[in-house]
């Protein structure tokens, strides 16, 4: 999953947000906070991480055992396609599909 | 991840308090406006060459948001003045919009045509701050010596709505618009717009032919008015539509808020402090005048540093280092009204030409707050 352009992760006295730019904020107007896992999980999916590749990285970061892990980050995963911030993923599901 | 905006932005500004962090800042982009009203505090004139020459350049804006954003700047307020004298407003605007703040701004609504709403519209601000000075072109034409401006500033606001720009009002009162209170509140009402209220008008800190202390409510006309309104909210808070479209908020913004003062004095119950501003200012806020001198505030010309002499990190460290010099009025703290009372060491130096000396004006007001039951 990858989240979308136009969306800055920030550090703001302690605290991460996540800040949309220019046009962005036509579909998100406001601020977003997040834990400080959540900014570590935010900056993979910058880069498109998928959900193992999450998992493994939080297990490396982070002491917390791998069912924990898995759950937190469904749960995160959720709360983002939910609040539609990240980008569509047709082409997966076209896949599956066929 | 975590919702609710009054909470994100208390929580933020807070640990920014605590942190020293810029977090909230106004950019002061000119001191020109098309509107001339008798009670403004900062109003030179459309094509002053004398301003126009001083005013900050289009590159040195966007380079000082750069500098603050990465300093921590979040809340940016883009104000005047009126922002859209400035012919290079967009060319401001754009890039600090693709920086990382939550962008607010302060206009008086008149020069907004259908393409600059529609520029907007294309990289929104989160919120568009307007002021009303009348319900009618002829109260408009007393305050503003402008009266088409009305039907300008009312159809800019349909032409931002229709874009999704999230738009808020607010109204200052004065002795030519005071009693027209109510047909405010029914446009903006009708708008499904909140309103603020401006109720203190300071002295004039620079600019020409306005004249804010004889246009300004007397502080029993203005403790009248507040309890009209203190009223006036009461009536209405049980009718949940009422509640839901009009916030009548008086005296409050982004460096005033209630909910700061009290995330302030909680602060101070457990960390000391030798800073004597009751808000945000030095703390985690700062001003930054069109001709580019840092200040705590919009009303104050100092403590004040030159930021293209010092960039703005170091400008933001002797700002909050010259905040902590300025001195404590004992007179106000111990003063029986102070809980009903404006005062702050911006409005007393304005005031009275001194950070530390009572002001008259806020002491009268205070105690008629005093007399006619008025909650502040």
């Amino acid at each position: 999953m990858k989240v979308k352009s136009g969306l800055m992760l920030r550090e703001i006295a302690g605290e991460w947000v996540v800040v949309p730019l220019g046009a962005r904020v036509v579909e998100l107007n406001g601020i977003i906070t997040l834990t400080e896992s959540g900014a570590f999980l935010w900056r993979l999916l910058e880069k498109g991480a998928e959900e193992n590749e999450l998992t493994a990285a939080l297990l490396k970061e982070y002491d917390i055992d791998e069912a924990t892990a898995r759950s937190d980050i469904g749960r995160f995963l959720d709360t983002i396609r939910q609040n539609s911030l990240c980008e569509a993923e047709v082409a997966k599901e076209a896949g599956e599909v066929k | 991840m975590s919702g609710g905006w009054a909470k994100i932005y208390q929580n933020i500004i807070n640990k920014s308090i605590i942190e020293g962090a810029p977090t909230a800042g106004f950019f002061e982009l000119t001191s020109r406006c098309n509107f001339h009203c008798k009670m403004c505090y900062v109003c030179s004139m459309p094509e002053d060459r004398s301003y126009l020459q001083n005013e900050l350049t289009t590159q040195q804006w966007v380079e000082l948001g750069r500098q603050a954003r990465d300093e921590g700047l979040l809340f940016l307020t883009l104000s005047g003045g009126e922002i859209f004298m400035r012919k290079d407003f967009f060319d401001i605007y754009e890039p600090l919009s693709e920086m990382g703040f939550n962008i607010t701004l302060f206009t008086n609504g008149s020069l907004i045509d259908a393409e600059k709403a529609r520029r907007l519209g294309e990289r929104p601000p989160s919120k568009v701050s307007i002021t009303l000075y009348g319900a009618c072109p002829e109260t408009y034409g007393r305050v503003t010596g402008h009266p088409e401006g009305f039907d300008k500033v009312i159809n800019a606001i349909k032409l931002l709505l229709a874009e999704n720009i999230k738009v808020e009002l607010k109204t200052t009162a004065i002795k030519d618009n005071y009693r027209e209170f109510h047909d405010i509140y029914e446009i903006a009402d009708g708008l499904g717009l909140t309103l603020g209220v401006v109720n203190y008008v300071a002295p004039r800190r620079e600019g020409c032919g306005t004249d804010p202390e004889n246009n300004r409510l007397d502080p029993i006309e203005l403790a009248r008015y507040e309890k009209m309104l203190q009223d006036f909210r009461l009536k209405h808070t049980d009718m949940k539509k009422l509640k839901k479209v009009l916030k009548i908020s008086v005296d409050e913004d982004v460096m005033t808020e209630k909910t700061i003062g009290d995330a302030i004095n909680k602060l101070l119950e457990t960390k000391k402090t030798d800073c004597v501003f009751n808000c945000t200012a030095t703390r985690c806020a700062f001003w930054l005048s069109w001709d580019g001198k840092l200040t705590p505030c919009g009303l104050l010309t100092e403590p004040s540093v030159d930021v293209k002499k010092h960039g703005f990190l170091e400008s933001w460290k002797h700002l909050k280092s010259a905040g902590l010099d300025v001195p404590v009025c004992n007179e106000c703290n111990s003063c029986q009204y102070r809980k009903r009372c404006m005062t702050c060491p911006a409005r007393l130096k304005v005031e009275t030409g001194r950070f530390d000396r009572p002001a008259p004006y806020l002491c009268e007001l205070s105690k008629a707050r005093a007399e006619l039951e008025v909650i502040y």
